[in-house]
């Protein structure tokens, strides 16, 4: 591959960080141009070879098909997986197997990465306190901005510099860890997660009113233990909530409160 | 009562939530600095005070974390009650901060199950089928509802959720907020519950192994009940948050480290 179609990699790739702000932010990269389907055709044009790209493509595309982002962890990290696995399968004409088998273990390193950098960046936003208390609105915005400088060199200089290298020094790396930091990589992958989710309950769950933890360890049964899908547990979750609000507060509604409501669009978060 | 910003003002503040919702995203505050930047340009024109301003930016620059398409809504509605509280309406700063936090987590969880893990998946396998055999017309499809239909819905939930906080402002009882909250938070835990069954996985190889005997350690536990030690993880965390004063980033470090020893140990 040439300097200048990994630099491309690289830059594409960067946009693909769930970070990075320039495209309309987390909507026009991370979740637009960066996706497997999307990026993956692009590099096929890149190569001359579309029919390679879109194929590539999909096929990432579907093994990431239905992972959500929940508190910013992914089990597994599509950036390596598409801008290290699937180029050097474009490029090299690998096809769809050698896409695949290169994108496991490398998403897998692109947590660790993610990890990092979700650490790292606590830096800013102490930046951003120190502006805010001395109401300088440019120091808040300068910190989101620097922000982007350590993230932009690193993302960048890992993707190019893989794809400038190839696919057998890439293999080569993969080779060389061993066989337990991956596998202690793809537990932590889904281990992580509760990490965001634990800190979303502290915020839901508020002092006082622990028993609500409750509607938490019914979701979680029921997805579990049944057939359930997410959509029929939200619809479920609906009614519970009715349920309980007429049960809970149903008497003092009917003392005036419900026409209030209703005639301002205040009502919109209800039910 | 004349607003003091103009539609100009909010519709800045709407495209910038849309691009920097994320930047410098965090486990410490996660998307705190940016919901600040969001907001600091209209709010510098509601607070001339310098010392006003100075408050106002420091009570955005805490933890806030929430699904960002559906939770746009959110930055818009704190703007509408900025706007009370530098009127002097019948707003207190609680009650910002307040509708602020109690909005987020359910959000998030309503927002990861209809936008992550509905819609997206539902576009993406569209996509999937359309480009299947070559055709570029998956990957456009795909462009315009996985990227271009969320960037609206982003710009509009707040221009909508700037109107809905100022509607609210001589509407919003500490009665009115406890319902909301209650509502919203039961759906949200709810939700937040199934999507955490179906990402966290706790698994165990530790089987004992006694001649012929072979007693495998993750048939126990699914006999007790299957994923319960993603539950008991993840309640675990949550105790840990609320009562011991755990950050996220302890709680990332003590985890990664006995990851580590269980798996040299043959445990995991």
């Amino acid at each position: 591959m040439e300097l200048w179609q990994a630099l491309i990699i690289g830059l594409i790739g960067y946009f693909g960080v769930n970070r990075t702000p320039w495209l309309f932010g987390q909507s026009g990269g991370f979740n637009g141009i960066a996706q497997p389907i999307v990026a993956c055709t692009i590099m096929g044009f890149m190569f001359g070879n579309v029919q390679e790209g879109i194929a590539v493509g999909i096929a990432l595309q579907a093994m990431y098909l239905g992972v959500i982002q929940p508190g910013g962890a992914l089990p597994s990290d599509r950036g390596f997986a598409t801008f290290i696995g699937g180029s050097l399968a474009i490029a090299s004409g690998g096809g769809v197997e050698a896409a695949i088998a290169l994108a496991v273990p490398l998403g897998l390193l692109g947590v660790a990465l993610f990890q990092f950098f979700m650490t790292f960046n606590a830096y800013f936003p102490h930046m951003g306190d120190r502006a805010a208390a001395n109401g300088d609105k440019n120091g808040i915005i300068k910190a989101q901005y620097l922000s982007q400088v350590p993230t932009f060199i690193v993302y960048v200089l890992i993707y190019t510099l893989a794809n400038y290298l190839g696919v057998d020094f890439v293999r080569a790396m993969l080779d060389v860890l061993p066989a337990q930091i991956i596998k202690a990589l793809s537990i932590m992958g889904r281990i992580l997660p509760a990490v965001g989710f634990a800190m979303l309950l502290k915020y839901i769950v508020v002092r006082g009113r622990e028993w609500m933890i409750g509607f938490f360890v019914m979701g979680f049964v029921l997805l579990m233990n049944t057939s359930f899908n997410i959509i029929s547990l939200t619809l479920f979750g609906i009614g519970v909530s009715i349920l309980f609000v007429v049960a809970r507060y149903g008497a003092e509604l009917k003392g005036g409160l419900v026409g209030n409501v209703s005639n301002n669009g205040g009502d919109d978060y209800d039910e | 009562m004349t607003s003091k910003l103009t539609k100009k003002d909010i519709q800045g503040a709407a495209w910038t939530n849309v691009f920097f919702h994320h930047c410098a995203q965090n486990y410490e505050r996660m998307m705190g600095l940016a919901f600040a930047h969001t907001l600091c340009k209209p709010l510098e024109k509601l607070y001339p005070e310098k010392e006003d301003y100075k408050l106002a930016l420091q009570r955005h620059m805490n933890f806030y974390n929430t699904e960002p398409t559906l939770g746009s809504l959110i930055p818009g509605v704190v703007l509408g009650l900025e706007e009370g509280l530098s009127n002097k309406a019948d707003v207190t700063e609680e009650i910002v901060l307040s509708t602020k936090t109690a909005l987020m987590g359910p959000f998030a969880g309503i927002g990861d199950s209809l936008i992550g893990a509905t819609y997206m998946s539902i576009v993406a396998s569209i996509a999937i089928g359309l480009s299947d055999g070559g055709s570029l017309i998956g990957v456009i499809f795909f462009l315009l509802f996985h990227a271009g239909v969320p960037i609206f819905l982003k710009y509009w939930l707040f221009m909508k959720g700037y109107e809905l906080g100022l509607n609210a402002l001589n509407l919003i009882t500490p009665k009115i907020t406890e319902i909301v909250t209650t509502s919203l938070g039961i759906i949200g835990l709810v939700t937040v519950g199934g999507i955490t069954a179906s990402t966290v996985r706790v698994p165990v190889a530790y089987e004992y192994v006694s001649g012929e005997l072979v007693i495998s350690l993750q048939n126990i536990l699914d006999r007790i009940m299957p994923g319960v030690l993603s539950l008991v993880l993840t309640l675990g965390l949550w105790w840990m948050y609320t009562r011991k004063g755990w950050s996220a980033i302890k709680a990332l470090i003590i985890l990664l480290v006995a990851v580590i020893v269980l798996v040299y140990l043959g445990i995991m």
